[in-house]
């Protein structure tokens, strides 16, 4: 409830550290960035927050139309710590929570939390399509390997995240590492409806997951998202769902650190990492990425402005990716991210998210620079 | 009840027409969000008026063309740089439920670092930090406050007391004022005029050098007007050639006495051995000064720590060996972020009667605050408190108490109990006693300064006022005159 964190809320001091990254005094929350009202600010969220528990204002759909636009990046948490001590992304998530309570959602999160429960996956698709790619692909099904390969929503269904999925399996395989996918017995991780405030049905599908994992005997998990990395790992064991859960750059860190990886080419391609949110900010895995990246031979990393816990988040997070609320345009984050990637003399932008990969592929085309910078997932380079 | 907020304003097409839709907003939710006033001030936290309409202007002539319109419909227009005022936001208590909020964020543009000229030209929305940054990357330093430079802009701490907050070298830099070289400003009249000596002002000049264009310091005007003069959307500031040593230590004075002859043997050195110094004591604990030493050489700064050694050893100062809970009150004033993460969850801070005071009377000041917060406010969860007293340029002191409260008191009983009885108290110790100042931005404090002008000088700013803003829109009721 919003009034557990009525500490939190009054801790704020409105000094507006969220607004900027402290290292590198550059923007860095991407709805604030877009929008520049204060509204769109962790700042102006909190004062709405307060509004809201001492009954100034009620919730509803045009409040909360705005407190979507957050995407859940953990930017304003990793600035407030240094400056106050607060986490404003807590609150923001919790008015969340109270919209889906009292049914006061925009429209466009309502549909993706329908489709969500109806389908079971954002994109409308039957079930039994959620292994196809992995069939084409060669992936052998979960029948008791070391590994379970989760895949998660995008990596089923959108063509791009199916393509990253399959060099990512090649790629853990090439390893030497035993792996398997759920593939039509695959079920949504949760993390974008948690996002979302969703609790109710992220703790059924969170539960649903932990009974079949347990049945089949899965102890280790190597995920493709860094979105379903973070619910395993950090919201699962909650219900009993303790795994060796793994981001698959870790897994591709620690193949390369015993030689089981070998490392690809790249002709003097200068390479950006853009660090997905989950990964980084919230899992603070920061360096498995570059050391993969590092590894290719003929492969400058060059960094951009904004990086690791300063890194600015694609825009996909926080039921973004699906509701759109954030909406496109020049200061859209992905925009804004890609214009930074060139100015950082990048060739390439890597990734190691299917959703940042989607949103940095569309907006390299909005941008009009196809011909001067590309999107790569890491598994697709090394 | 929820407060009933209109949702309509009626310059709102005209101004979209101006600023473009995107660019302002009479939606509630929004407006909503710029009522809250930072809490780390006496009264502050509360809520206030929420404007009418919302504006980001991005060009000085986007400004313009919103004080024109407003000057049409006498509007009361409220400009907002950071939104930091350390004495109250200015839309708690300024103009009526039709304010236009005029936010700066999207002047945000640093427009020109010539470093032959040495001068930075900023719009008035850039936030210190970004300034900071981007001329210490050509080699140079700008003289900004120090705390919070992530969220003051240029525009802001130009219009409040001094033209400045704290910089990180106050002892001897002053503030962001003396280094201020010449303004574009969007008079409340709509028209636009530039100050300073340079480009706009004298034909013959390709740069700004120096405030002065052959007349008054038209420039000065501005600084400290807490924007009732005008919206500043250009600054020009000199910029400079850093030393490169830095030199941090703490010594313990022991007693008030030794603290205080040490303190006024230091300020009379010429010249400082210091660029900053700070003297503060925790309760019943001993004083403690911090000092920062500056300088271009090694061999220069160990000089200069021998002066400010020997003097503080002469009145019985010790180097201190200090633990975590001292170097975190000695941040809470040097660092570039505010403190408040030292603090338990739930509890907050403020400064409690922070002002800038002769060096003669900054003692006694404390102890009459010290007093004043053990009538108002002494009954309340206090968590901490810290005398404090600051060294700014010769002979004048910043002094005040930092003031922690504990989760016992919440943050609205606390800043009901400031606003009502500390307040008032503070505001009658300045007018009765030391004149009206308090170190602020442009927040309530502009006020009560404005509160002690002799009868002929409010007359002539009452005339000033009027000449430059005959519809009184803007910030109208600041200084109360």
């Amino acid at each position: 409830m919003l009034a557990d964190y009525r500490d939190t809320i009054y801790h704020c001091l409105k000094c507006g550290a969220c607004r900027h990254a402290y290292e590198v005094y550059e923007p860095i929350c991407p709805s604030g960035m877009k929008y520049g009202f204060d509204s769109h600010y962790a700042i102006g969220r909190i004062s709405l927050a307060r509004a809201v528990l001492n009954q100034e204002v009620p919730i509803d759909a045009e409040l909360m139309r705005r407190i979507y636009t957050c995407t859940s990046c953990g930017a304003c948490d990793e600035q407030c710590h240094e400056a106050v001590g607060v986490d404003p992304l807590q609150v923001i998530e919790e008015l969340k929570w109270e919209a889906v309570e009292s049914g006061m959602i925009p429209p466009e999160v309502r549909d993706y939390l329908k489709h969500m429960n109806v389908h079971g996956n954002p994109y409308l698709l039957p079930q039994e399509e959620r292994g196809a790619w992995a069939s084409v692909a060669g992936v052998p099904q979960f029948d008791g390997q070391e590994y379970l390969f989760y895949v998660g929503d995008v990596g089923s269904y959108d063509e791009r995240g199916q393509k990253i999925a399959a060099a990512v399996a090649a790629k853990l395989m090439g390893c030497g590492l035993e792996l398997g996918v759920l593939g039509a017995r695959e079920m949504s991780d949760g993390n974008e409806v948690n996002r979302v405030g969703e609790r109710g049905l992220f703790e059924y599908l969170a539960k649903a997951n932990i009974e079949q994992f347990d049945e089949l005997g899965v102890t280790k998990i190597i995920t493709l998202s860094p979105h379903a990395y973070h619910a395993f790992r950090n919201d699962y064991p909650q219900w009993g769902g303790r795994y060796e859960v793994m981001h698959y750059t870790q897994a591709l860190a620690q193949a390369l650190e015993q030689g089981k990886l070998t490392a690809g080419e790249a002709r003097d391609q200068r390479v950006a990492f853009h660090d997905p949110c989950f990964l980084g900010r919230h899992n603070a895995e920061y360096d498995a990425p570059r050391l993969v990246l590092e590894a290719v031979e003929g492969l400058e990393l060059v960094e951009m402005e904004r990086n690791r816990n300063n890194a600015l988040c694609c825009g996909g997070g926080g039921g973004n990716f699906f509701t759109d609320l954030l909406g496109a345009g020049p200061l859209s984050p992905s925009r804004v991210r890609v214009r930074e990637a060139v100015e950082a003399g990048a060739q390439v932008i890597a990734t190691a998210c299917p959703k940042c990969f989607n949103m940095l592929d569309e907006a390299i085309k909005a941008e009009n620079l196809e011909d001067s910078l590309t999107v790569r997932d890491i598994a697709q380079i090394a | 009840m929820p407060e009933a907020v209109p949702q309509t304003h009626e310059l709102y097409e005209e101004i979209r027409a101006v600023v473009g839709a995107e660019h302002v907003t009479v939606e509630e939710f929004a407006r909503r969000a710029y009522t809250r006033a930072p809490f780390y001030a006496v009264g502050g936290g509360g809520r206030g008026k929420i404007p009418g309409i919302v504006v980001r202007p991005g060009t000085t002539e986007e400004v313009a063309a919103v004080v024109k319109l407003a000057n049409r419909t006498k509007t009361p227009i409220v400009p907002k740089g950071g939104g930091g005022s350390v004495s109250t936001f200015p839309p708690l208590y300024v103009g009526d439920q039709s304010n236009i909020l005029v936010d700066t964020h999207r002047l945000n543009r640093i427009l020109d670092i010539d470093t032959t000229y040495m001068t930075v030209t900023a719009q008035s929305g850039v936030i210190l930090s970004q300034l900071a940054e981007e001329v210490s990357k050509h080699g140079f330093h700008t003289y900004t406050v120090d705390v919070p430079i992530h969220m003051d802009t240029v525009g802001g701490v130009l219009s409040g007391f001094l033209g400045g907050g704290e910089p990180s070298d106050m002892a001897t830099s002053g503030t962001m004022n003396n280094y201020l070289l010449g303004l574009k400003v969007v008079l409340p009249t709509g028209d636009i005029v530039q100050t300073g000596g340079g480009p706009g002002t004298n034909i013959h000049q390709p740069r700004f050098l120096h405030r002065e264009a052959g007349s008054s310091d038209m420039t000065g005007m501005f600084v400290g007007d807490g924007g009732s003069f005008g919206i500043k959307t250009e600054a020009t500031f000199s910029i400079h050639p850093y030393p490169k040593v830095f030199m941090l230590g703490i010594t313990d004075m022991g007693s008030r006495e030794n603290m205080w002859d040490a303190f006024r043997e230091l300020a009379a050195t010429d010249p400082y051995p210091y660029t900053r110094l700070l003297g503060f004591h925790q309760q019943d604990g001993p004083w403690y000064f911090v000092h920062v030493i500056r300088a271009h050489t090694p061999e220069e700064g160990e000089l200069k720590k021998n002066i400010l050694e020997k003097i503080c050893h002469k009145h019985g100062g010790q180097p201190a060996t200090v633990g975590r809970e001292i170097l975190q009150i000695a941040n809470m004033f040097s660092a570039r972020r505010l403190g408040q993460q030292a603090l338990p969850m739930g509890s907050t801070m403020t400064y409690f009667g922070e002002a800038l005071i002769p060096m003669p009377q900054s003692l006694e000041y404390l102890d009459d605050i010290n007093a004043l917060l053990d009538e108002t406010v002494g009954d309340l969860d206090i968590y901490k408190r810290i005398d404090f007293v600051v060294p700014y340029l010769r002979a004048t002191t910043i002094t005040g108490i930092l003031l922690y409260f504990g989760k016992g008191t919440t943050r609205d009983e606390a800043s009901q109990r400031l606003h009502e009885k500390a307040l008032g108290g503070m505001e009658r110790l300045f007018t009765e006693k030391y004149g009206g100042w308090t170190e602020t931005h442009q927040g309530t404090s502009l006020a009560h300064s404005a509160s002690v002008w002799a009868p002929s000088y409010k007359n002539f700013m009452r005339t000033i006022k009027k000449a430059l803003d005959p519809n009184d829109i803007m910030m109208p009721g600041l200084w109360r005159i």
